[in-house]
């Protein structure tokens, strides 16, 4: 753009070629402006005129495809694990609302009921695990791509548990205590965890997109 | 020195860059290259993402702070990071010397 610093240019480059959470991307471009700043200022005191300066700056910098594939594996990182955190939180919350709203008979529906919260609590601990261990994956070089997309991973088979477990409870409520389900305390619940699923959703399809960003 | 040659050493040279003090990344930068006699040639914005990478491994810790009158991003070493850096300073005196024996002896011995 006219008018724009070397910097600024440099910059406005290196964030279009990102994609990822707002906020990791804004933090991480900070800091690289940082280290132009410093480098051009470096420069300008050893007597450099300010474009000559920045230029520099911007050559030792690194050249744009190096430094966005670099800076995209922290982004994949930080796009898994807003999922990952997203997911565990509204696995919770939904639970919630569930929990005890299910008919009573047949006598395989509360069996079934209680399987499904046994499979969140093996969801939540595994998503945990995750959650914590995964970024620590550093001796592959690309460890953060493969967090983005373990976490896309997890997401989707948590989400497809979610919709046949929870599916099967709802289908079982509608032949059996079509009342029930159509109570305004269950709808509402159904058309909160709808949101929240196809919310989700989004969120776990942004994982694959931002681990193969770039 | 090339930075494909450094690149495997990175994480351990920003590791030992930070030793016993709290620095931004373009002050790591620095010691890097005053360390090295300017021997180091790397893409100053690869350091960066591996200070980032350093972090998730729980080896350094950050946090946005106020420098010489400047908002800037700053490291140090965790409890973790500073047994790391142990490892990685055995690790590289054991494969010098290995490398040593082999390459500094100079010519066989001719056969009798």
């Amino acid at each position: 753009m006219a008018g724009q610093s070397l910097i600024d240019d440099y910059l406005d480059r290196l964030g279009a070629r990102l994609d990822g959470p707002r906020g990791a991307k804004a933090d991480l471009l900070a800091e690289a402006r940082n280290g132009l700043e410093d480098a051009a200022s470096c420069y300008r005191d050893a007597g450099f005129p300010d474009a000559t300066a920045q230029a520099r700056a911007v050559a030792e910098f690194g050249p744009l495809p190096l430094i966005a594939d670099e800076y995209q594996e922290e982004l994949a990182v930080a796009q898994g694990a807003r999922t990952m955190r997203a997911l565990l939180a509204a696995m919770l919350v939904v639970h919630v609302l569930f929990m005890g709203r299910w008919p009573t008979s047949p006598s395989w529906v509360p069996v079934l009921a209680t399987a499904v919260n046994y499979a969140w609590v093996v969801v939540a601990v595994l998503g945990v695990l995750a959650l914590v261990g995964g970024p620590r994956l550093r001796r592959c070089q690309r460890s953060g791509r493969s967090f983005g997309r373990l976490a896309g991973s997890f997401s989707t088979g948590a989400l497809t548990a979610c919709v046949v477990l929870q599916g099967t409870l709802i289908t079982a409520t509608a032949y059996f205590n079509l009342g029930l389900l159509l109570s305004p305390a269950i709808l509402a619940t159904l058309g909160i965890g709808l949101v929240v699923m196809v919310r989700l959703v989004g969120m776990t399809r942004r994982c694959f997109t931002v681990s193969a960003a770039a | 020195m090339k930075s494909d040659a450094l690149r495997g050493h990175l994480d351990a040279l920003l590791l030992a860059t930070l030793d016993g003090r709290e620095l931004h990344g373009y002050a790591i930068i620095e010691a890097l290259q005053l360390r090295s006699g300017g021997a180091l040639d790397l893409p100053t914005g690869t350091v960066y993402p591996a200070l980032r990478r350093l972090e998730r491994a729980g080896f350094v810790r950050s946090e946005w702070s106020t420098v010489s009158g400047r908002h800037r991003r700053t490291y140090k070493l965790t409890s973790s990071g500073e047994r790391e850096l142990a490892n990685q300073r055995t690790a590289w005196r054991e494969f010098t010397v290995a490398i040593e024996g082999v390459l500094g002896s100079g010519p066989w011995p001719a056969k009798a």
